[in-house]
């Protein structure tokens, strides 16, 4: 599902002596099928954008148009309650969000509020913690007896159940140990490669994780977008890593402090250990006699 | 002299069930860091509540700056001697300024005025948040809180602080920013510290590194040793820190380098 954003602002308490322009004429497209990134530093605006992105705010000017839907100022809360449908949200820790007594009831949930009868939401629900890996068998435990990595996925299982076009992820692997890192990525990927016009959304702190997924980067800052493109684009502008405000993946950080008398450093832009490994072998190799 | 001696100890969280820890026994010098590692549910964050007798082991024994945990009168001293850092920084904030946050633990100890404000201005300005004392907490950075987080355990004056993942939730550089003020406290004022991590970078610049796996340790020794047998650390959920991976992919392809386990390290023996 594509999102679009129309010279979007917005203002917390406005007219107010409190007031705060979180958001500053955004405009800015996410392509159906794509993995996003919004980047940005503590307060640049990214999680105002994603509370509207999921329909819990409307804009104060201008319109965000999701799969048919468009939502202004003047949005009814029923507009917003439609858009929602749509997109799934995974908040941060979303395990602490699960309060059911089974954890089939609480991935049923969601199914049920849209309308679903208890058949219908009940597939559903086992259809999502299958993609989750959740065996059946624990559908009728409660989800506080699951261990802290269930519990995650059991979470998930109620947002995927919801059958979304869009995933928005807040932080999703804040936490967790490299293994469970790598898991939880390749559960949103698999769901993402299903169906073709599925699209992930994440905000997120960890370089690493935006330079390795993401296709697309929104990098925010003072509520406006500073500029956004993909992973290699970014991180060969040397404006923005000079000014601080685009923070380095780990490998990047390695290749910018390599330096000689003789020899400029290296461009920054491989991701992976054996990208970098590539890049510095031949970095170091410059201007060395053939052997 | 040991800070926390831990011997035999093990602990599960209900009776009949799995133990948590399985006889686990280790120590912590007088101004040592060491590394708790394992992966999510290993058991490593438990051994943290049981050093500062939020926990109490079933069998063995856990001795906190010489005192027994088990001993109820010996609670409330253990835990101002051996201060924690919890992961969540919003999780561990009460007041309402910064330096009211800091003073806390020192006006539940009774610690008289005069002293406490001079030790709340120490700890305050030893963590780098000077001129922050009146600021809401609440509207501070992520690396902002665990800092005074920090300066609250610091005013305490503690022989030893337990860091539960205390740097996981924070952007990059908030997350050096802090491990060096943990390094400086340690280094500068012999402050042991325990961090509980899985965390590689961090666990590298620790003296001491211990693995758990399922709730028993399965490792222990100086990370750069620990750093040598990759297959065990991958066994407990683990992965080298990524300079040394690059070290390694970097000796494949021919390239001369050290075992580097750091950055700095990498990129100096690069720029010779």
């Amino acid at each position: 599902m594509q999102i679009t954003v129309t010279n979007v602002s917005y203002t917390y308490m406005p007219g107010g002596p409190f007031a705060v322009e979180a958001l500053r004429d955004v405009t800015v497209t996410f392509a159906s099928g794509e993995t996003h990134a919004i980047i940005g530093a503590t307060g640049s605006g990214k999680s105002t954008l994603l509370q509207l992105l999921n329909g819990l705010e409307k804009p104060s000017e201008g319109s965000i148009d999701a799969g048919g839907h468009t939502i202004t100022a003047d949005s009814r809360q029923k507009d917003l309650f439609d858009l929602r449908r749509h997109i799934g949200m995974v908040f941060q820790f979303p395990e602490q969000q699960l309060f059911a007594e089974t954890v089939l009831e609480d991935v049923m949930f969601g199914p049920l509020n849209y309308g679903d009868d208890r058949e219908t939401a009940e597939k559903k629900a086992y259809r999502a913690l299958e993609k989750t890996g959740l065996p059946p068998s624990l559908a009728e435990r409660s989800p506080f007896t699951l261990s802290g990595g269930q519990m995650r996925r059991a979470a998930i299982a109620g947002v995927l159940a919801l059958e979304p076009k869009l995933l928005l992820l807040d932080e999703p692997t804040a936490g967790l140990d490299p293994d469970g890192q790598e898991e939880i990525m390749r559960l949103f990927s698999e769901w993402q490669q299903e169906e073709a016009d599925r699209t992930l959304l994440l905000i997120t702190h960890d370089m690493n994780l935006t330079a390795r997924k993401a296709d697309h980067i929104v990098l925010m800052e003072s509520g406006r977008v500073r500029t956004e493109g993909t992973p290699s684009s970014l991180w060969t502008r040397e404006d923005l890593i000079e000014e601080g405000v685009l923070p380095l993946p780990e490998t990047s950080r390695i290749l910018a402090g390599l330096c000689t008398e003789s020899k400029a450093p290296p461009a920054v832009d491989a991701f992976t250990v054996e990208d970098a490994a590539d890049r510095i072998a031949s970095w170091v190799r410059k201007g060395e006699p053939d052997a | 002299m040991a800070v926390i001696e831990a011997e035999g100890v093990t602990f599960s969280y209900n009776s009949g069930e799995t133990p948590a820890l399985h006889d686990i026994t280790m120590s912590v010098e007088k101004g040592e860091w060491v590394a708790v590692t394992g992966h999510n549910g290993s058991g490593k964050s438990t051994l943290a509540r049981l050093f500062n007798s939020l926990l109490v082991p079933q069998q063995g024994t856990i001795r906190t700056c010489g005192r027994n945990t088990a001993d109820p009168a010996e609670q409330v001293r253990i835990r101002r001697r051996a201060g924690m850092v919890f992961q969540h920084p919003d999780n561990q904030i009460v007041a309402p300024t910064v330096a009211d946050d800091v003073a806390f633990g020192l006006e539940n100890a009774g610690v008289p005025a005069p002293e406490m404000k001079q030790r709340v201005e120490h700890a305050i300005g030893r963590l780098g948040l000077t001129g922050l004392e009146d600021q809401e907490p609440h509207r501070l950075s992520g690396g902002q809180k665990q800092r005074v987080a920090l300066a609250g355990v610091l005013a305490l004056r503690p022989e030893v602080i337990l860091l539960d993942e205390a740097t996981s939730m924070l952007d990059p550089s908030a997350r050096e920013d802090v491990r060096r003020l943990m390094k400086t406290l340690c280094r500068e004022e012999g402050i042991a510290l325990v961090s509980v991590t899985h965390d590689m970078t961090e666990a590298a610049e620790t003296d001491r590194m211990i693995v758990l796996d399922q709730g028993r340790i399965t490792a222990e020794g100086s990370p750069r040793s620990l750093f040598q047998d990759p297959a065990r650390l991958e066994e407990a959920g683990l992965r080298l820190p990524v300079p040394l991976q690059l070290s390694l992919a970097l000796q494949a392809r021919g390239i001369q380098v050290p075992e580097a386990v750091s950055e700095e390290e990498l990129v100096n023996a690069l720029c010779r």
